[in-house]
């Protein structure tokens, strides 16, 4: 993973570079912007809302907000973390204004997690591994917003407690209490649900 | 035996913990069962939302983003488009931002000085005004007549004595608000501020009497301080009686 992310940077021009040449119009600086992230910020808009349409939807209003206030990055904190920031404030305004999503979150109705089969593993275990990310994802889908937006952006997204809190516009002890609390939250859960699954 | 809170073992699982108290949770941990089963469940916590798989983008997306991204106008900042001016006509950087600084500040302190000129044409400030007769006469009088002390006795002869109006000054009705009382006088109010009788409003014409205790003043006479329709045509020098005491009340003078 590292050896990809390395790929990345030394193939084409700094995160702040692209910026500089976006702010003087240069459109192939925010393709390649968008290409950098993209995934990230899918990710991350998907762990927050539970739902692929949403999570596209929240990707694209994030990039254009990108587009548009670029020129207002000034390179304090890296690229990554403010579009993480400017991602998380697009999930929480949607999240607003759409009560009832908040509502089908809460009922379990949404999708199921279409995973990347893992061909390592033999069938059963692939099945396994399904259920097991289904429970996660719905018991991540449960947790209250503040808690899960700290502990996606620390256990899926491995950012620091500093980074994170520079995200959340919180300081460190808040996010180390949310991270906890929401990891706690988590392991009822999915204690609830696994013992469910055996009582079938 | 204190267990560990969930929020030390969370941090403790991802190594934000001083030296001093990972070592501290570390003993605790080799001797409590219970503490270990919960650092495991929260470990386990972490393992499943780490295997988690990520999920990539509907290919559609990015041609959506771009599309729209391109009718969508960026927004250059004032400084972006300072730069961006400041380069064309082959201005370095550290010309244009001192000169656009300056300019920022000087903005501000005209604004700030607009801002003061219109409190002013507000009529905020209020005229403080002392009104008191020829001061010899007045003590003449009281020193004359011991029974004359009272100011109700006054009040009679002051309305001959034609007292002077001088203006001494000018006090920010905000600004003046420390403890207040109001007095309605004859349909107008006034009101204490400080020590001082101000007619209540705005008026720059305004009639008041100001008055300041002497070194003599106590707390007392502070809270027994008479009404101002007492005090209204006595002029002053005046001597009140607070309790036993006799306190020297001086008008404020220019």
């Amino acid at each position: 993973m590292k050896a990809a992310v390395l790929m990345v940077e030394t193939s084409g021009d700094t995160d702040l570079e692209l910026v500089e040449r976006h702010r003087y119009g240069d459109r192939a600086a925010f393709e390649q912007i968008y290409r950098r992230h993209a995934e990230m910020v899918f990710n991350l808009a998907f762990r927050m809302t539970g739902d692929r349409e949403e999570a596209a939807d929240v990707s694209q209003e994030t990039f254009l907000r990108v587009h548009r206030y670029c020129g207002r990055f000034r390179g304090r904190s890296s690229l990554k973390t403010w579009i993480y920031r400017v991602t998380v404030n697009c999930c929480r305004s949607r999240f607003r204004r759409n009560q009832n999503w908040r509502t089908r979150i809460l009922s379990g109705a949404l999708e199921t997690v279409e995973q990347v089969p893992d061909t390592r593993r033999g069938p059963e275990d692939r099945t396994l591994a399904r259920d097991r990310g289904e429970r996660v994802t719905d018991a991540l889908r449960r947790l209250p917003e503040p808690f899960r937006e700290a502990v996606v952006l620390r256990d899926l997204e491995g950012l620091t407690y500093e980074e994170i809190a520079n995200v959340l516009g919180v300081r460190i002890g808040t996010v180390r209490s949310r991270i906890a609390r929401g990891r706690d939250r988590l392991r009822t859960l999915l204690e609830k649900s696994e013992s469910c699954v055996t009582h079938r | 035996m204190r267990h560990a809170s969930v929020e030390v073992l969370s941090s403790y699982l991802d190594d934000e913990l001083t030296v001093g108290r990972r070592q501290r949770v570390e003993r605790h941990l080799r001797q409590c069962e219970e503490c270990r089963q919960q650092l495991e469940g929260l470990h386990a916590v972490v393992r499943h939302l780490e295997g988690l798989s990520k999920i990539s983008p509907a290919p559609y997306l990015e041609q959506r983003v771009l599309q729209r991204a391109e009718a969508d106008p960026r927004q250059e900042s004032l400084l972006d488009r300072l730069e961006k001016n400041a380069s064309r006509l082959h201005i370095e950087r550290w010309v244009w931002m001192p000169t656009f600084g300056m300019v920022v500040a000087l903005a501000s302190i005209i604004y700030l000085f607009s801002l003061g000129l219109e409190r002013q044409g507000r009529g905020l400030p209020v005229v403080l005004e002392a009104e008191y007769p020829a001061a010899e006469a007045t003590e003449e009088r009281l020193a004359a007549s011991p029974e004359s002390r009272s100011p109700v006795a006054e009040k009679g002869r002051a309305s001959a004595m034609q007292p002077k109006r001088q203006v001494v000054g000018l006090a920010d009705g905000a600004d003046a608000g420390l403890e207040s009382r109001d007095n309605q006088v004859g349909g107008t109010l006034y009101r204490l501020l400080d020590g001082v009788w101000l007619e209540a409003g705005v008026d720059p014409g305004a009639t008041f009497l100001s008055l300041q205790p002497s070194e003599a003043a106590t707390s007392e006479w502070q809270e027994k301080l008479p009404s101002l329709e007492e005090l209204e045509g006595l002029g002053g020098p005046v001597r009140l009686r607070a309790g036993d005491q006799l306190v020297q009340v001086e008008f404020d003078r220019p």
